[in-house]
């Protein structure tokens, strides 16, 4: 029996490689190394467990859920890897045990960069990479007063974010000018700072070096900068980037430089070995990030499990589409530009966004973004394809911060090579292929794409290609059960006005007299001001939606009460007219209640059962009962004006 | 309406409270006491009615008998009645102020729109009756306002007064005899 | 949102308020405020909106006034039986509590179509119980009537009760019918010219001179001529020029109603009050144009719906036609069943010329005799010119008309039963009204 094939890592890249491989070739047997004591995780979620966003369920991997249990996968979890025998072609663990390979895979990543400052080795000071990182965090994030964290590149920036609480202070100290200076320029790190700080517990230091840890008797107490300044801390986290782990390599006789050396098969100097993911350094680079090393994992999966595999690894961009402490980052290549006659910079800004794209010579070579920017993963492809942005374009952008039109925007126009998901370089065609095979819901066509599985930023397009591609099974909103009872609640009690006649006046003034609620001027007065107040408490609910500076309350929750209280409001009517649907403006204004009240219901309707309907109807009957519900109640604010102003008039 | 009237009404009492507080206790010292005001109320009612009730009817009707006095005096082409006088006197008033308002009464009223309707009256008007020769002076709140009121004895004068009600059909009692006291006159002055 | 719909959305909303802003404070018509139906008594002046909403958010004091304007001297001539001035004394403050009877609108809320009984009551009919409720006790025959039949069905009213109280009931209670000629004073024409001469200078004589057309050759104008000698305004020396020419001394060729109201001041009072008339009342805050059936809620001839109702639709301007003006100027806009079975009905077919004589329709009964029925002020004859005025509600016909010919119990009977006023008084009351009855047998007592 011909020797396994051994993946030695259990990081994202690593478990990628194992499902691609089985992918290709399901019969081959499969052994994989881990050094961790746990099931393998999702890496890029560490920093939301660290910040208890999210539990320890949530984070495990995928993948890994799946591959785990085939029969040709053997997996040695806790099981450090000491040494390689290339020439032999064997493997030596912790203990000595020894295993032959076919070929071997290293995906061992990398580890946090420790800069030599002194006192950097004592106690309370941390990195933040694994899980043992994370536990260690937690266990301190409960005493610590005062983090300081070194370096303000995006880990750093997550890490501050997550140590963040109400009683804890988080200075981020950052060796650059600007925060994340790989990624953004001035303006757009200027701007990501001062969201950052406006959190109340973060403040951010730039161009400031750190020269010494300061040593206490048990843990390090404070920061010392190059200024003599010593900022005093209790915790400090070490965030100034990352080493490729090439020692392993380095060892067995393997060619290594910053990383370990491969070629375009991702292949090692050493016969049938193989690196990828961040401990890989592929002419001359190395990739920080997860989504070149799972391009990497696919194209080396391919390479091993078939024969004569023309896949090559051309290098990645370097594209991040991040969620940096709650606000959408974007960058791509270059972020300044270049000193160069035929280099261009257009700046789009708003409000809410910051975008800046770098031309030279009609192509982007940079772009990036702060806020959120649908169009990243075009102008991604733009970039990848080499395509030209024409002048108009470039104008569109600067006026509106739109590289393309709506129609253009629409991801279903998008080609067929264009990325959707970054993390897992899934492209559109993928998807579409997908979709058309059967993946007709979100789960399963990202659990076999792959797409949206990594931090989730590309969920919005991959619903939207999966809503406009044939026979669709699509994700229900939030509460769409209890909107569709608000919903039906609503068009009952809009009915029940449209159809059935006033209340008829009672013949006797011995019977009950509940008809004095909407004959006798008190009573209608206090009627007639609730519903007043009602309408404009249900019109400031709406705002939500637009507003962003209050986001009190998740938005389908506001939609609920929204509609909740419009029928608090129909009910209210019913007592303030008993039914009687009036004349005149009166009756205008009646039927702007009821007919704003039907396109409301509707709409809620429309958007609850959305994931059921036909994908084009769901979506034009949305668009036009949100029209309509807009539409019919312009009048409402002259029309109730003038009611009450003529209840008194005359 | 109410919501509008609201803040005139509020400015209304904020100005009569600086009013009365700059006028302090002199209107108080000038001003008649409610029963003074009552007592000559009812002494004019009472002296013009009998003029009436003797120079007018009396005279036309029995003595000179050139005209009769009919409770349809319209129709009759006659003379009202000493009580329709009276009381058309008292709708007069009504129509003109809300200073006062006085109407006949009595436990044994021919129209039983005119029997005691208020506790203050019940016990006004059988204290009368009870206690011939006193007034009765209370105080009773009507419809959330204050009222100081007043009843006098209204004695059959003349024997018209005590045949007619004797005689009339709707009329609960039919042994009056002259000076009997057939019911009261109640005059009412609201308070504060 | 984009800019544009924003500021399209704020146009809008703009060009709006300001459309109604001005229907609110500036037009006169401001029918898209109207919150329902005028009551069929105020309905044809609905759009002269300022003659009861006459000052702006003026509050109920304002529409109470508003009411009284009109309705005062009716009211007082009904010797109303449920004055506010009774109702002002402080000891009926429970009673006003429960309704409050010093408010003309306690009663009759307008543009409340929907919940408007007959008399533009808008309460619910049986609204004598929340004071009498207690009736029996004094009224043991009254025992087990329902509440909503006091008022309905003819035997009491709210205001007039002038024909029903219980002293006339039993005083007319004899089933026989009067013994006075039917036929007497009432029914013939009265001697305008007389009662004019009595009383001659009412309006200053023109004495400017003005070129009249000329009547040479033109038929028309002698048509005119001779209609006009034959007429009471010859009689009396009422001129061509004092109608034609009185307003600027220049000749007008249709003069305004103004000439009539000025001699007939009476007449025309009477005239604007009634439905005919209404929409000329001199009451109006803003003059609306004269009535035409087809703004009425009647049912009327069709060749007739776009007539104008001044007064000349009964009186041609020069020929005196009184037997015209009497029926057949009714019957030209009216075709109701009660109007169209007119002709049928005894009130028509019976003479009332003296028995033996040959029946003579010229002196039989006519529409006005019961509803423009002739009455007597200060010993001088008059016809009343508001033929809505004994019908709201009917039981004021029992004085003014039907007890000239008929007993009070016939025509209490009659007045009541809705289906004999349709056939015109054609057959006989179907139910006989006991108010009567119990009257005299409580006297009897």
């Amino acid at each position: 029996m011909a020797a396994p094939v051994i993946v030695v890592g259990t990081g994202p890249v690593g478990i990628r490689f194992v499902s691609e491989l089985l992918k290709v070739n399901p019969f081959q047997p499969i052994v994989i190394f881990g050094n961790e004591p746990w099931q393998p995780y999702n890496r890029v979620k560490l920093s939301s467990l660290l910040a208890q966003d999210v539990s320890w369920e949530n984070i495990s991997n995928h993948e890994w859920l799946k591959i785990k249990e085939h029969p040709n996968v053997t997996h040695h979890l806790n099981c450090p890897i000491t040494q390689i025998f290339a020439d032999e072609k064997y493997i030596v663990d912790d203990k000595g045990v020894e295993y032959p390979y076919q070929e071997l895979v290293l995906a061992v990543g990398s580890r946090p960069f420790l800069p030599s400052i002194k006192g950097i080795e004592q106690r309370g000071v941390y990195t933040f990479r694994d899980l043992n990182d994370v536990q260690a965090l937690l266990a301190r994030s409960v005493t610590t007063r005062h983090v300081c964290v070194l370096g303000g590149g995006l880990l750093g920036l997550e890490t501050a974010k997550a140590l963040c609480r109400h009683n804890t202070q988080v200075t981020i100290i950052q060796r650059a000018d600007r925060i994340m200076n790989n990624q953004l320029g001035d303006e757009a790190a200027a701007r990501l700072q001062a969201h950052i700080e406006a959190e109340p517990n973060i403040s951010i230091r730039c161009k400031e070096a750190v020269l010494a840890i300061e040593e206490g008797e048990e843990r390090a107490t404070g920061v010392v900068l190059r200024s003599g300044e010593v900022i005093k801390c209790d915790t400090i986290v070490v965030s100034t980037g990352i080493v490729p782990n090439k020692e392993l390599a380095l060892d067995a006789g393997i060619f290594v430089g910053r990383g370990i050396k491969v070629n375009d098969h991702l292949m090692t100097s050493a016969l049938d070995v193989y690196a990828i993911g961040e401990c890989a350094e592929h002419k001359n680079k190395t990739y920080g990030l997860v989504a070149p090393g799972l391009e990497q994992a696919a194209i080396a999966a391919n390479h091993i499990g078939k024969e004569n595999s023309s896949a090559l690894y051309k290098g990645s961009t370097t594209a991040a589409q991040l969620k940096v402490v709650g606000e959408q980052v974007f960058s791509i290549g270059e972020t300044e530009k270049p000193d160069s006659a035929f280099a261009k910079e257009y700046i789009y800004q708003d409000e809410n966004n910051y975008r800046k794209i770098i031309l030279y010579k009609g192509k982007i070579i940079g772009a990036h973004s702060v806020g959120e920017w649908d169009e990243s993963k075009r102008v991604l492809e733009l970039v990848n394809s080499g395509k030209s942005v024409r002048f108009w374009q470039a104008w569109r952008f600067k006026s509106s911060g739109q590289l393309f039109s709506d129609a253009e925007a629409n991801v279903n126009e998008w080609p067929d090579d264009a990325i959707v998901c970054q993390c897992m370089s899934v492209t559109k065609g993928t998807l579409t292929q997908a979709i058309n095979s059967g993946c007709t819901k979100f789960k399963t066509l990202s659990e076999n794409t792959g797409a949206s599985s990594v931090c989730g930023s590309c969920k919005p397009l991959v619903s939207e290609l999966l809503s406009s591609q044939g026979p669709v099974e699509r994700e229900p909103v939030d509460k769409w059960k209890a909107l569709i009872q608000v919903s039906l609640f609503t068009a009952i009690f809009s009915f029940i006005f449209l159809l059935l006649p006033g209340i008829a006046y009672s013949l006797s003034v011995q019977e009950g007299q509940f008809e004095q609620l909407w004959i006798d001027s008190d009573f209608k007065q206090i009627s007639g001001f609730s519903l007043l107040g009602l309408s404009l408490f249900i019109t400031l609910l709406s705002l939500r939606k637009r507003a962003k500076f209050f986001s009190w309350l998740p938005y389908a929750t506001w939609r609920i009460i929204h509609g909740a209280l419009g029928i608090v409001l129909l009910m209210v009517l019913i007592t303030h007219t008993g039914l009687h649907m009036g004349e005149n403006l009166n009756f205008a204004l009646m039927l702007s209640y009821l007919v704003v009240s039907l396109a409301g219901s509707l709409a809620g309707f429309a958007i609850a059962l959305e994931h059921k309907a036909k994908a084009n109807l769901a979506a034009s009957l949305r668009k036009v009962s949100y029209w309509g519900h807009l539409l019919f109640s312009w009048p409402l604010p002259t029309l109730l004006t003038f009611h009450i102003l003529s209840v008194y008039y005359f | 309406m109410k919501k509008l009237s609201l803040s005139l009404i509020a400015s209304t009492i904020a100005l009569s409270v600086l009013g009365l507080s700059a006028c302090g206790d002199k209107a108080e010292t000038t001003g008649i006491a409610p029963k003074q005001f009552t007592d000559a109320l009812h002494l004019v009612m009472d002296s013009d009615r009998a003029v009436y009730t003797k120079k007018v009817v009396g005279r036309l009707v029995k003595e000179e008998k050139v005209i009769k006095a009919s409770e349809h005096f319209m129709d009759d082409k006659a003379l009202p009645l000493p009580a329709q006088m009276f009381r058309f006197g008292s709708e007069v008033v009504a129509e003109k102020t809300d200073e006062f308002s006085y109407s006949l009464q009595s436990l044994w009223p021919i129209n039983k729109q005119n029997a005691p309707r208020t506790e203050m009256e019940k016990k006004g008007l059988q204290f009368i009756v009870d206690n011939p020769g006193q007034n009765f002076y209370g105080e009773e709140e009507l419809g959330g306002k204050k009222y100081f009121t007043a009843i006098y004895a209204d004695v059959a004068v003349a024997p018209v007064c005590a045949s007619c009600h004797n005689d009339h059909k709707d009329s609960p009692r039919t042994d009056f005899k002259v000076g009997d006291i057939l019911g009261g006159v109640v005059i009412r002055v609201p308070l504060g | 949102m984009n800019r544009l719909s924003f500021s399209l959305w704020i146009f809008i909303t703009l060009l709006l308020s300001g459309y109604l802003a001005y229907v609110l404070f500036v037009s006169e018509d401001k029918s898209e405020f109207i919150v329902g139906e005028a009551s069929h008594g105020h309905y044809q002046i609905e759009m002269s909106c300022s003659t009861c909403h006459t000052s702006p958010f003026g509050g109920e004091e304002v529409l109470q006034d508003a009411c009284l304007t009109c309705h005062k001297d009716e009211l007082e001539e009904a010797n109303d039986s449920h004055p506010i001035k009774k109702f002002t004394d402080p000891r009926n403050a429970d009673r006003l509590a429960k309704l409050d009877a010093t408010q003309c609108v306690t009663c009759h809320r307008e543009h409340q179509n929907e919940q408007t009984h007959p008399m533009g009551v808008s309460l619910p009919e049986d609204f004598c119980f929340e004071c009498h409720e207690d009736v029996a006790e004094n009224r043991p025959s009254h025992e087990g009537m329902g509440f909503e039949t006091c008022a309905s069905a003819g035997c009491h009213n709210y205001h007039d009760n002038k024909a029903l109280y219980e002293d006339f009931l039993v005083k007319h209670g004899d089933m026989s019918s009067p013994t006075k000629a039917p036929h007497a004073m009432k029914w013939m024409i009265p001697n305008r010219v007389e009662s004019y001469q009595a009383n001659p200078t009412k309006l200053p004589k023109v004495t400017a001179s003005v070129s009249a057309p000329s009547s040479q050759d033109n038929k028309e104008i002698i048509d005119i001529e001779a209609h006009w000698a034959a007429s009471s305004h010859a009689e009396v020396g009422v001129a061509c020029i004092d109608c034609h020419a009185r307003e600027n001394d220049t000749w007008q060729d249709k003069p305004s109603l103004n000439m009539c109201a000025d001699c007939h001041q009476d007449k025309w009072d009477q005239f604007t009050q009634s439905h005919h008339g209404m929409r000329l009342s001199d009451k109006l805050t803003s003059p609306l144009t004269p009535m035409t059936p087809n703004q009425a809620r009647l049912p009327f001839n069709s060749e007739a719906l776009m007539t104008a109702v001044t007064c000349q639709s009964c009186h041609s301007a020069h020929e005196q036609d009184l037997n015209f003006a009497a029926t057949d100027a009714c019957l030209t806009c009216h075709a109701d069943e009660h109007s169209t079975n007119f002709k049928n009905s005894k009130h028509f077919t019976t003479s009332l010329t003296p028995e033996g004589t040959a029946p003579d329709e010229a002196v039989s009964m006519t529409c006005a005799s019961c509803h423009m029925p002739r009455y007597e002020e200060e010993g001088v004859t008059r016809v009343m010119h508001n033929p809505n005025h004994n019908l709201r509600p009917n039981e004021k016909m029992l004085r003014s008309v039907c007890m000239d010919c008929h007993s009070l119990a016939f025509s209490i009977d009659a007045l009541a039963d809705k289906p004999l006023i349709k056939r015109n008084f054609v057959g006989k009351p179907a139910a006989h009204i006991n108010s009567i009855d119990m009257a005299v047998k409580r006297t009897q007592k």
